[in-house]
């Protein structure tokens, strides 16, 4: 009975975690003022497979009470890249970025590629969404006319249309960029991957935000909007 | 000479295979310089390479130019060739740079180049001025605040003929503004023993951001004269000479003593405000003109506070401010903002205008100053077409003069935090999600060629299933004839018609006819079209008759079922050979 009563008690245990719940509310605690607790709540919830605009909102919130913009403005921005259309995660981003001070442009898609791909207004995983479903709604709606002899013109096109998007989904899942953002006071990017003797390119300040190209080993690649590029240690830059 | 190169690699790939095994090569002309010099890197090609070769991407070190060249030689009867690449360096800051190992195909085998290091210095200002050309830039002061105006002057001096003025392209780092400030200037100096022209340009820097402290080579690009002019030159010679690298000292406003009014306003202001003295009717526009003399820019500073009395008294409509910059003869800078302001008062009777404001940091005392000024009253009289509107609603006034601060907008935002999934569908794209669609996608891409074969292998042609018919009659003709057997010898009439019907259905499928609606004349008909000989035909028909006579004549009739079956067969065997 025992046993019982105690596998049932681990399965709820786990389920309620599967579902995001745990014993303590970090809303709650945000409330009551306990934001240390209630960010390591939202912390355990986000991993780098496993995101949520909401709750990075939130951390970018609670880090933003407790004094540390950057790791606020590097949860803010991959919030936005979530939930584009949020006007509550755009005005946190801009207060904030304005509360840095920092000057250096956002790594985005611009021009063309962003119109195209509607890169401000929806996120990749709605855009990769709308790519299948219509793919998968022309290609059935075409089965389904090949053998019921239907005009097949509506159902070719859409199929095309899905294919389009397929195509724009795959573009900007590639050219996206990461962003990153500066934890250090001033720090100096180096030409190369290593620390003796490496050439310092040019400098960076708290706050600004950096394209992440690649890691190698404890260093990131990273890039500015100008073009410019170098390796920093990737202890000193905040990216979700 | 590029195509002549590229044509010539070609000819090199293509070398058969008993060439020499693949040898890869790198090499630094020297591996120390300075930045003022160019380096080569020249890297050896020998054997069957696949793939272009690519000088890898190292941040502060450009590649000028890249030239290429190819031998080939025959020793003893083998064929060895080589390619040669070489990449003009040169590093835009001093210090030691890791060219790493370059990779590639050589007679399917991966070659690689072992790393090289180069160390950069950069020229002494003394070694730079051993030279005929060469470039310098200071700054107007060393240290000083952030969003503060400050000089930089470049110039070439040079010992040639210079046949235009130089052209400048300073280098600022992100976050650092440089905005040029008047003309180049000329002049002549004789500097130790040698006589230079010397061409200044100056620029403004203002550093927004702290981080930076240092303003990297500029380049100077000079235009000398070769005294040769001819039909193919223009007799001028173009040199790019890099300045020396300067260090600054960039310190940041203090937090102390800034309210949320500080305009950006870095240096020393005055203000004065030009107020007509006028009287006006309520609905008349009354322009009043703010006008801030200082010596830094004021490009990125906010408007002054105009702070009204009554905020329902007046409408506010601010136009665009016009900035004038110019150099001092004391190596500074003066600018001159102009903010003009309509002011339309809602009503008549003596209103007052308030005041207008500008903090400043001043850089001489380091703290935070308020320029004010009163903008006096105004006697507004009455205007009776204006006395027949309704008033304006007080909100249409402020929101025509206040613009949104992000600390406004940051108070609006510290509201409660979200639930965590009040964002709508907005997760991450996880990999099993991608990975569901993907082969959704590729599911979709497929189906459809897939279905489109299936429904043809399904539903085959008229041509097709006539042929197939044609081809499976006869085996079908001697299962209908063995069943008309078994029943003739029981009841003749049954087994004649059986008989009868499988004779119409083989010679339907013959004839791609229906069997069942075939009649004597279909027969006759279509077997003369198939060039049947006419005794052929006319034993067709003969017996098809006598079916039809022990059809309905039965038991009464002479003529004998097994003798039907046997001519209808050979008949049949004479069609199968003939059709």
């Amino acid at each position: 009975m025992l046993k019982i009563i105690n596998t049932s008690l681990l399965f709820l245990s786990f389920f309620t975690t599967l579902l995001g719940y745990s014993s303590t509310d970090p809303i709650q605690l945000y409330k009551q003022g306990a934001y240390e607790e209630s960010a390591q709540i939202f912390e355990s919830m986000i991993t780098p497979q496993n995101q949520n605009a909401s709750v990075l909102y939130n951390l970018g919130k609670i880090y933003e009470k407790q004094g540390d913009d950057v790791k606020a403005l590097a949860a803010f921005l991959k919030a936005e890249r979530l939930a584009p259309r949020s006007s509550e995660v755009d005005d946190a981003l801009e207060a904030i970025r304005s509360k840095l001070k920092s000057p250096l442009p956002l790594p985005r898609l611009k021009g063309v590629s962003s119109i195209v791909t509607a890169y401000e207004f929806i996120s990749l995983k709605e855009l990769f969404w709308m790519a299948v479903t219509i793919c998968t709604l022309g290609s059935l709606l075409l089965i389904i006319g090949i053998y019921r002899q239907w005009q097949l013109l509506g159902p070719t096109c859409a199929f095309i249309v899905g294919l389009f998007i397929s195509g724009l989904f795959l573009f900007r899942y590639l050219e996206e960029p990461q962003i990153a953002v500066v934890q250090e006071t001033e720090l100096k990017v180096l030409a190369s991957p290593q620390e003796e003797g490496g050439v310092s390119v040019f400098s960076l300040s708290k706050g600004n935000p950096v394209q992440f190209l690649e890691a190698k080993g404890e260093w990131s690649f990273i890039q500015l909007t100008d073009r410019r590029q170098g390796w920093v240690k990737s202890s000193q830059l905040k990216m979700y | 000479m590029v195509m002549i190169g590229r044509v010539l690699l070609l000819f090199v790939f293509l070398l058969p295979r008993f060439s020499m095994a693949g040898v890869l090569t790198g090499n630094l002309d020297r591996s120390s310089g300075s930045t003022e010099e160019q380096f080569q890197y020249i890297l050896s090609i020998q054997g069957s390479v696949s793939g272009q070769p690519k000088f890898p991407d190292i941040p502060g070190l450009r590649v000028v130019s890249t030239q290429q060249s190819s031998s080939m030689s025959i020793i003893n009867g083998r064929r060895s060739s080589e390619v040669r690449l070489t990449f003009i360096l040169k590093a835009d800051k001093e210090g030691t740079y890791t060219i790493p190992p370059i990779s590639l195909m050589l007679d399917n085998k991966l070659e690689k180049t072992l790393p090289l290091k180069l160390t950069v210095r950069e020229l002494s200002p003394e070694e730079r001025r051993q030279r005929p050309l060469y470039a310098e830039q200071s700054l107007s002061k060393t240290k000083f605040f952030q969003g503060e105006s400050v000089i930089l002057t470049v110039s070439l001096y040079s010992r040639y003929q210079l046949k235009e003025l130089p052209k400048y392209a300073p280098q600022a780092p992100a976050g650092v503004r440089v905005t040029p400030l008047g003309e180049a200037q000329s002049r002549i100096e004789t500097i130790g023993e040698n006589q230079f022209q010397i061409v200044d340009r100056k620029f403004l820097l203002v550093a927004d951001d702290i981080g930076f402290n240092e303003v990297p080579p500029s380049l100077v690009v000079a235009l000398l004269s070769t005294g040769r002019r001819s039909f193919f030159s223009s007799g001028v010679q173009q040199k790019t000479v890099p300045t020396n690298s300067l260090s600054f000292q960039l310190e940041t406003l203090p937090a102390v003593g800034r309210t949320p009014n500080f305009s950006g306003l870095v240096g020393q202001f005055k203000m004065e405000v030009e107020v007509p003295n006028k009287s006006l009717k309520a609905g008349d526009n009354y322009n009043i003109a703010v006008l801030l003399r200082g010596d830094g820019e004021s490009k990125t500073m906010k408007e002054p506070q105009l702070r009204l009395e009554q905020e329902g008294d007046f409408k506010v409509y601010k136009d665009k401010p016009v900035e004038s910059l110019e150099l001092s003869d004391e190596n500074k800078v003066s600018s001159e903002t102009v903010f003009n302001i309509a002011l339309v008062p809602q009503h008549h009777g003596k209103l007052d205008l308030g005041r207008v404001s500008v903090e400043y940091f001043d850089t001489s005392s380091r703290s935070y100053k308020v320029l004010e000024k009163s903008l006096g009253t105004l006697d507004v009289r009455p205007n009776p077409a204006m006395a027949q509107r309704k008033v304006a609603s007080v909100a249409s006034i402020k929101s025509s003069s206040e613009t949104l601060s992000p600390d406004t907008l940051k108070e609006q935002d510290a509201g409660d935090l979200h639930e965590v999934n009040r964002l709508k569908g907005n997760h991450l794209l996880t990999q099993w999600q991608l990975a569901l669609g993907s082969i959704m996608i590729l599911l979709s891409i497929l189906g459809i060629p897939a279905s489109w074969i299936l429904y043809i292998v399904r539903n085959p042609s008229d041509a097709k299933r006539s042929k197939r018919r044609k081809s499976k009659a006869y085996k079908l003709y001697l299962q209908k004839e063995k069943a008309a057997s078994k029943n003739m010898s029981l009841d003749i009439q049954k087994g004649i018609v059986q008989l009868q019907d499988g004779f119409k259905d083989y010679l339907g499928d013959k004839l791609n006819i229906q069997g069942k609606a075939l009649t004597e004349k279909d027969i006759s008909a279509q077997l003369r079209a198939k060039e049947l000989p006419e005794e052929h035909v006319a034993s067709m028909l003969k017996v098809y008759r006598d079916m039809d006579a022990v059809r309905y004549s039965g038991k009464n009739s002479e003529l004998s079922g097994g003798d039907l079956l046997n001519r209808t067969r050979s008949l049949i065997q004479e069609m199968e050979k003939s059709c």
